[in-house]
């Protein structure tokens, strides 16, 4: 991400700079910057409660700052929506839509509401989500996957610079998931800048380009998201038919540590699938062949190996614990 | 498409018009109030009496009752008084009859009476009538004695007298004036009765004042052929515990329908 | 703006309301006309269609009314005041009770103003921003580059223009359904207009003759006026308060307080402040006494204006300062 000065200010879509809400004596974002390019997908990592929503609230003028900025392709948000939102497409929370409308009737609405969108435009991110056989139906009686889809619609009918997805994942199956996953590359690929809000660490990892960290109202840290557990250990899991032996075995490997899991260290739904007899290691996942060899090597059958990558809160733990990656 | 696209449009179109009609009449309506007479369309009225549609067509007993309490009924808990039950005597006796208006009014006077007379309304409903049905004196002579302390003036029979005869005075004009206006109809006049026979001061006192102007009344009657007094003290003079109400002053349901029962056997 | 306009006016339409506010009139017209031929055929059995001798019976009702000691001195007041319009319609040969519909309507106009015009106008303002809050779709709306009080002002025109709707609605309904028994006829019958009170005394000098549609066109100005202050305030509670019911509720409350009030006010001279006793601005064209004495129709025209102006700014500080929490 070196880029040079000039260039740099060209392409940031959305700016923040030291914002700060207060609702009542409370202080729900204390201060939160960072910087959205073009192009990229930006992961805004944070667990519940920790000021995502209300930060996604201001950006898109639902929410009032107490202080700092957010811009819009150079345009003050709070000051000059009717300029800064044109570039905006968002979904705040799940996609609500007139339910006693239909889905054309819906984008008709928000057509309406900004110059320049004709039938045309309509018809085409229609298309683009796949929504043409249903869409003069009535929203009443859509899946909740087809709401994202036309939520999504009318986020990209004013042919946004900016997109703004929160907790786009919740409540899609894991092909939904996949999909939106691929469209929201492709989005990038054009030259959008996507931002993606989520709890889980797993789903930014697959998905962004950078991240940033919030927790308490505060950004720890924003960076690419490879960097995120460089030289951090992580969790892997092993499977044999023979428990004992291999933990022992295990036990006496260099930079291999069995662990106990507690809660909150690894996301639930990676252990469901699992067998009983499964042994948790924290280890460099370049051991990973080396270990598995001498497993063989001693006879044992390894059936399976996993990687999981820590929870949220897990990371928060070792990042306040031992140096972050500030 | 096309098809929701006027929708709307005549919605706020008739929205828009119905805004314009609306705010025109309030404005008319605001000018209306604050300034009368100004707005176009308006003019003064003109008073106007219309005719009087008679109808003698049917052999009936047209009825407009007029007087005080005992006309309206008070001291009946049925409500109907002498006056509706004399129209369902007649109507049980196959004669038919219609009360046109009951015009009496809760402590009328005589001379109050004679005012009312002249009103316009009051001489519409009369000349329609072909039977009148009166009651009046009560209030003239015993005006508060129902209700309060029966005072010594009251039971003075030289002041009672001179009431009396003042009163009486104001009962022909009454009599005249229905005749004025209704030349035909059949003038019935309840006559007055004691209401106090049963009260020991009051009972000696009470009957001579009531037989001096039903007297004075029935010698007046008697020279119109078409009045008719029904005398009601010798009805009452010895049934008053009967026949009175528990006000002490007007009759109770038995006493109005055996006036009533009087008034049909006197009628033609 | 217009594109507002337009947006709002479907979402109206789209929610079925209004048609629900016209099939109760359909309904319930019916109901009071046949409640009022009732009447009309018993006043008929009785005084043989003789309007005269039914209104000197009337009067003669109302005189004995005045002895009685247990009759409130209001009420006298008020049976003195129509003892003497009464006369004064007998004394000009005009009969104020004409059976036809245009009476019909006019009297049920008279008795609508107060509580059931202002429910019908209650149903869909109390709804229109409070809708968009309790099902999010408020996020939608707001976060289009459009100012916010521009979305208000446009949901307040339209709210202008069914308030018209409903009161012409109402008229004509109630013209239609009635005439279908009492016949069409009764547009040129003379009415009379300009009675003065001062206590229980009526002053006529003043008075003029109209024609009945002319009245009636007053009435309904005077109507919509009073709906557009009852409009006002329901906008403002729908603002301020996140639910429909709760919204309706609450101007139910309010509104059939006010109209037992209203019978009481004469006790309590300062509820002649209060919106809700200044709402039935027709009995000042008809000459009934008002609540409080002392009232004009300047003076409940001011009450109302300052009410309903109080209102809308309220609605609108609020809504565009208003931080979109949930």
């Amino acid at each position: 991400m070196t880029t040079s000065l000039h260039e740099d200010k060209r392409d940031v879509v959305l700016s923040v700079q030291q914002l700060k809400k207060r609702i009542g004596r409370k202080w729900i974002i204390e201060d939160v910057t960072f910087e959205v390019r073009a192009g990229e997908i930006f992961g805004f990592l944070g667990p519940n409660g920790a000021g995502k929503t209300t930060t996604i609230r201001m950006l898109v003028d639902l929410i009032k700052p107490t202080s700092g900025k957010i811009t819009v392709c150079g345009y003050d948000v709070n000051r000059d929506p009717e300029q800064s939102l044109r570039f905006v497409g968002a979904i705040v929370e799940n996609p609500e839509m007139y339910s006693f409308l239909t889905g054309w009737e819906n984008l008709e609405q928000f057509a309406r509401m900004v110059p320049d969108i004709d039938e045309t435009r309509i018809h085409e991110v229609v298309d683009i989500v796949g929504m043409a056989k249903r869409i003069h139906d009535k929203v009443k009686n859509y899946s909740l996957g087809m709401r994202q889809r036309l939520g999504i619609a009318q986020a990209l009918l004013v042919r946004p610079r900016l997109m703004i997805l929160d907790e786009p994942t919740n409540g899609l199956d894991p092909l939904g998931i996949k999909e939106l996953r691929t469209f929201i590359r492709q989005l990038a690929d054009e030259g959008m800048a996507v931002f993606v809000s989520s709890h889980l660490l797993s789903e930014i990892q697959l998905m962004c380009d950078r991240v940033a960290i919030i927790n308490h109202g505060r950004v720890l840290a924003v960076d690419d998201v490879e960097n995120l557990l460089v030289g951090r250990n992580q969790y892997v899991i092993w499977m044999t038919k023979s428990p004992e032996r291999a933990r022992a075995l295990l036990e006496q490997q260099d930079g291999v540590h069995l662990v106990q899991p507690h809660e909150g260290m690894i996301d639930e739904t990676a252990l469901l699938g699992l067998p009983e007899d499964y042994i948790i290691t924290e280890m460099n996942t370049d051991l990973i062949a080396k270990v598995n060899q001498a497993l063989l090597a001693a006879g044992m059958e390894v059936e399976g190996i996993q990687r999981v990558v820590p929870t949220l809160e897990q990371l928060f733990l070792e990042m306040t614990e031992g140096g972050g990656i500030d | 498409m096309k098809r929701k696209g006027s929708l709307w449009s005549i919605i706020a179109l008739i929205g828009c018009l119905s805004s314009v009609l609306l705010l025109t009449g309030f404005i008319l309506g605001v000018t209306n109030v604050l300034h009368p007479g100004s707005v176009p369309f308006t003019e003064k009225p003109v008073a106007s009496t219309p005719e009087v549609p008679v109808d003698n067509s049917k052999a009936e007993y047209r009825i407009v009752a007029i007087g005080d309490s005992l006309t309206r009924g008070t001291g009946d808990d049925t409500g109907k008084g002498y006056v509706r039950r004399t129209v369902e005597m007649l109507e049980k006796h196959k004669r038919e009859a219609k009360l046109l208006n009951n015009l009496a009014i809760n402590g009328l006077r005589a001379d109050q009476l004679v005012t009312r007379l002249d009103e316009e309304h009051i001489g519409y409903s009369l000349k329609q009538a072909n039977l009148v049905l009166l009651t009046i004196g009560g209030n003239d002579l015993f005006q508060g004695a129902q209700s309060e302390q029966l005072s010594s003036a009251q039971l003075n029979i030289e002041y009672l007298n001179k009431k009396a005869d003042e009163s009486i005075s104001s009962l022909k004009q009454v009599l005249n004036k229905i005749r004025e206006t209704n030349k035909d109809a059949l003038i019935v006049f309840v006559g007055l009765y004691n209401p106090f026979s049963n009260v020991k001061e009051m009972s000696t006192v009470g009957s001579s004042v009531v037989e001096r102007w039903n007297h004075a009344a029935k010698e007046f009657m008697n020279e119109d052929a078409n009045m008719l007094m029904i005398p009601t003290q010798d009805l009452f003079e010895h049934n008053i515990d009967k026949y009175i109400a528990a006000d002490h002053f007007h009759p109770n349901g038995t006493g109005y329908d055996a006036i009533a029962t009087r008034i049909v056997q006197s009628l033609p | 703006m217009l594109a507002l306009i337009h947006n709002e006016t479907l979402k109206v339409l789209k929610k079925k309301r209004f048609y629900v506010i016209l099939l109760i009139l359909v309904v319930l017209i019916p109901v009071f006309t046949y409640a009022q031929m009732k009447i009309a055929q018993n006043s008929r059995e009785k005084f043989d269609q003789d309007w005269r001798r039914e209104i000197t019976q009337q009067i003669a009702d109302y005189q004995n009314t005045l002895g009685s000691d247990r009759i409130p001195e209001e009420w006298k007041t008020m049976r003195r005041i129509m003892i003497q319009q009464l006369q004064y319609y007998l004394d000009h040969d005009v009969n104020p009770n004409e059976p036809n519909g245009v009476t019909f309507t006019r009297t049920f106009m008279d008795n609508a103003v107060t509580l059931f015009i202002p429910l019908l106008i209650m149903a869909i303002a109390s709804d229109i921003v409070s809708s968009e809050r309790s099902t999010g779709t408020i996020k939608m709306l707001l976060t289009r580059p459009v100012r916010r009080w521009k979305i208000l002002m446009s949901k307040w025109i339209v709210l202008m223009l069914f308030s018209g709707i409903i009161v012409l609605a109402t008229a004509l309904l109630s013209y239609l359904i009635s005439g279908a028994v009492f016949g069409y006829g009764g547009w040129s019958f003379p009415l009379f207009s300009g009675f003065n009170l001062s206590g229980s005394d009526v002053h006529v000098e003043s008075v003029h003759m109209m024609p009945s549609w002319l009245y009636l066109l007053m009435q309904c100005g005077l109507i919509w006026f009073s709906s557009l202050v009852v409009a006002a305030l329901s906008f403002m509670v729908s603002v301020l308060v996140r639910s429909t019911a709760a919204s309706i509720v609450t101007l139910m409350a309010v509104l059939i307080a006010g109209s037992i009030l209203y019978n009481m006010a004469s006790s309590w001279p300062t509820a002649k402040y209060l919106f809700m006793i200044n709402l039935n601005l027709t009995s000042y064209l008809a000459g009934s006494p008002p609540p409080v004495e002392g009232m004009t129709l300047g003076f409940s025209l001011i009450v109302l204006a300052v009410w309903g102006v109080i209102a809308l700014l309220i609605a609108f500080r609020v809504f565009t300062k208003q931080d979109m929490l949930n």
